[in-house]
């Protein structure tokens, strides 16, 4: 009986989709599960994994949070990031770290204030920064973005320990140290859950939970301004509102991951697995080679079908 | 002076306000408003209104729909498609309108009978709607016969334009439905899904109509954007659906369901079309346009809900009158 309980855990559907579409992409194409391959799709994912931590924060400090302008701020720092330069490229390397989570904080900071002060509804007050911050990187980069990404920058994309390249290991270490040490045991990280749980016990209880869900969205921001470093390190280049499939993706991610999207409840590494599930599933249908078409269609058709099994509402009659 | 009071505290006069002055301001920029640019300002935007009142209608039960804008591109490249294909335009159309009814159906069943989240379920849906789309028309291109334009262009009556025939037939629809007892429970059903449930409202059938309806909104979009283009493209409607999200904010709708009504949808995606058409005439830069209309679009929206904040608004009068004092 212990044992079936601990069986029915919130990270099982992710685990079990995740396995079946590895074998079935090694049935369809060999060389599927080849050492690179692997390590390729460690690579996406842990990017997509970065930008679900963001949204598994703002999802988990409830109060309907959602995070629709991760995707915009993932592009604005791919555009901005590679920019800095000052004398030796690792010196401006170093600088593009904090200088990315700090762009992402400020849009974040703003998106807490939207939502907690003027009481815009998240989905909207999101929604509505990321055409903002669209519009600014249209603004700065005059519609024509010129960047060239530094050694070092790709750098953190091709450098191999072993047979893996070495950012997947780092922001797999990340996560679980983020996981522990953030959400699990920290002071902040029992009040964002309390806050999500049931606001008024938390208001009671003396956390200023408007404080700590405002945290919640500079959080967000930055992680995903971090994210939007690593992306465009992978990537190379930059293009204009290149990372904006990810909101939705990394929302996805997270609610495959057993998150539910009324907060107070949540793991960071359940979005891992919901962003591995994800990439496998582009993954496989990239390597057949299918139209791009039939490709959206068959990913939604895949995520309609994850979503029905994983996230139903209970029945009304109880 | 009740009467007054009465239209000041309806849930859409914010946006009717900011779209009358923005008309204003958008007579100053251009010269003098005519009625020929009012009827081209319709017939470019009815597709825009239509979209802001499918998607009003499933925010009143407390959902959302994200995939309207895939469906509007659906409709467009099926027209293009079949009209290259040999059929006329009219049966074109039907048979878009019927793809359109049946997505909107997919949405309600799934949300509906199946339990999902609306927000997940339509992000879904419109991947694969969108899908579809790209799969029938890989590129932009296609071209419907110039009748169908020139319908659109004609008045029904000779005094009504064909744009806002589309928009009439949804209102009707909606304003019939309002009077059923249905209209009723759909906003019983907005305010609290439990205690609706515990008083007999059929939950169910409730958002699969709502959906179905959007999805049939979704398809007179996709005719009205079809016929003023005369063209095909696979993502014409891409980004509409977060689009029509605000204009129904900006018009009063409560995202957390049961407050608001369609003219809300309806002023709000009006306002923001004038908005864009202000900005694309003020002959800012074109790198400008899109932060300037994103920074209006937040300046709307926090004004709207500040609007019908109550408790808000009596902090402020509070505020004045000691200021007075």
């Amino acid at each position: 009986m212990e044992k079936v309980k601990k069986l029915n855990n919130p990270y099982l559907p992710a685990i079990i989709g995740s396995i079946i579409l590895m074998i079935l992409g090694q049935i369809l194409s060999t060389g599927f599960l080849s050492m690179n391959n692997i390590s390729s799709i460690l690579m996406t994912t842990s990017i997509l994994t970065l930008a679900s931590v963001g949204q598994a924060a703002v999802i988990i400090s409830g109060d309907s949070g959602l995070d629709m302008s991760i995707g915009a701020i993932m592009s604005m720092t791919a555009l901005f990031g590679p920019m800095i330069a000052v004398g030796s490229g690792a010196a401006s390397f170093a600088l593009m770290i904090p200088a990315t989570i700090l762009m992402g904080a400020i849009v974040g900071l703003l998106n807490g204030i939207g939502v907690q002060v003027l009481k815009v509804v998240p989905l909207v007050m999101t929604l509505i920064m990321s055409n903002v911050v669209n519009g600014f990187s249209i603004l700065v980069t005059k519609g024509q973005p010129s960047v060239t990404v530094s050694p070092q920058l790709k750098s953190i994309s091709k450098t191999l320990i072993g047979p893996l390249r070495i950012l997947p290991a780092v922001i797999i270490i990340l996560l679980v140290l983020l996981e522990v040490f953030f959400l699990r045991k920290s002071r902040y990280g029992r009040r964002l859950f309390l806050a999500g749980n049931n606001r008024n016990a938390a208001n009671l209880c003396g956390i200023n939970s408007r404080l700590v869900i405002i945290l919640a969205y500079i959080f967000g921001g930055a992680v995903a301004g971090l994210a939007g470093l690593m992306l465009v390190g992978y990537a190379g280049t930059a293009q204009m509102n290149m990372a904006n499939s990810y909101t939705m993706l990394s929302i996805a991610a997270v609610v495959i991951g057993g998150t539910k999207l009324t907060g107070g409840k949540g793991t960071f590494v359940g979005g891992a697995l919901g962003s591995l599930v994800l990439i496998l599933i582009t993954n496989i249908l990239q390597a057949l080679n299918m139209a791009a078409g039939l490709r959206s269609l068959i990913q939604g058709v895949i995520l309609l079908a994850i979503l029905m099994v994983n996230s139903r509402a209970p029945r009304m009659r109880q | 002076m009740s009467k007054v009071k009465k239209v000041m505290t309806w849930s859409a006069f914010p946006s009717l306000l900011l779209f009358l002055i923005f008309l204003g301001v958008n007579g100053a920029v251009t010269g003098g408003l005519s009625l020929s640019f009012f009827e081209s300002f319709i017939a470019t935007n009815a597709a825009a209104i239509c979209v802001a009142i499918g998607v009003t209608a499933t925010i009143l039960v407390a959902g959302t729909d994200i995939s309207l804008g895939s469906i509007v591109s659906l409709v467009n490249v099926v027209i293009v498609t079949l009209c290259e294909k040999g059929y006329s335009v009219p049966a074109a159309v039907m048979i878009a309108l019927g793809c359109a009814i049946l997505c909107g159906m997919i949405n309600g069943f799934i949300i509906g009978v199946m339990r999902v989240n609306p927000l997940l379920t339509t992000f879904a849906t419109s991947t694969v709607f969108a899908g579809i789309a790209l799969w029938i028309l890989p590129y932009p291109g296609g071209a419907i016969d110039f009748s169908f334009a020139d319908w659109y262009g004609s008045h029904l009556f000779g005094i009504l334009p064909m744009p806002i025939v589309m928009i009439l037939i949804l209102v009707i629809v909606w304003i019939i439905v309002m009077k059923l007892p249905a209209g009723l429970h759909l906003y019983a059903l907005g305010k609290d899904v439990k205690k609706s449930y515990a008083s007999g409202i059929n939950v169910t059938a409730l958002r699969f109509f709502v959906h179905t309806f959007a999805g049939l909104a979704a398809g007179i979009a996709g005719i009205c954007i079809s016929a003023n283009t005369c063209a095909g493209s696979p993502s014409i409607g891409a980004s509409m659906s977060m689009n029509s999200i605000a204009a129904a904010v900006i018009g009063g709708v409560s995202l957390n369901g049961g407050i608001g009504n369609i003219w809300g949808g309806i002023f709000g995606a009006a306002f923001l079309s004038i908005l864009i058409s202000i900005v694309v005439s003020a002959n800012f830069s074109s790198f400008v346009q899109s932060f300037i209309q994103g920074l209006i679009l937040l300046a709307g929206v926090v004004i709207s809900i500040i609007a019908s904040d109550k408790t808000l608004k009596a902090k402020i009068k509070r505020v004045f009158k000691g200021g007075v004092k």
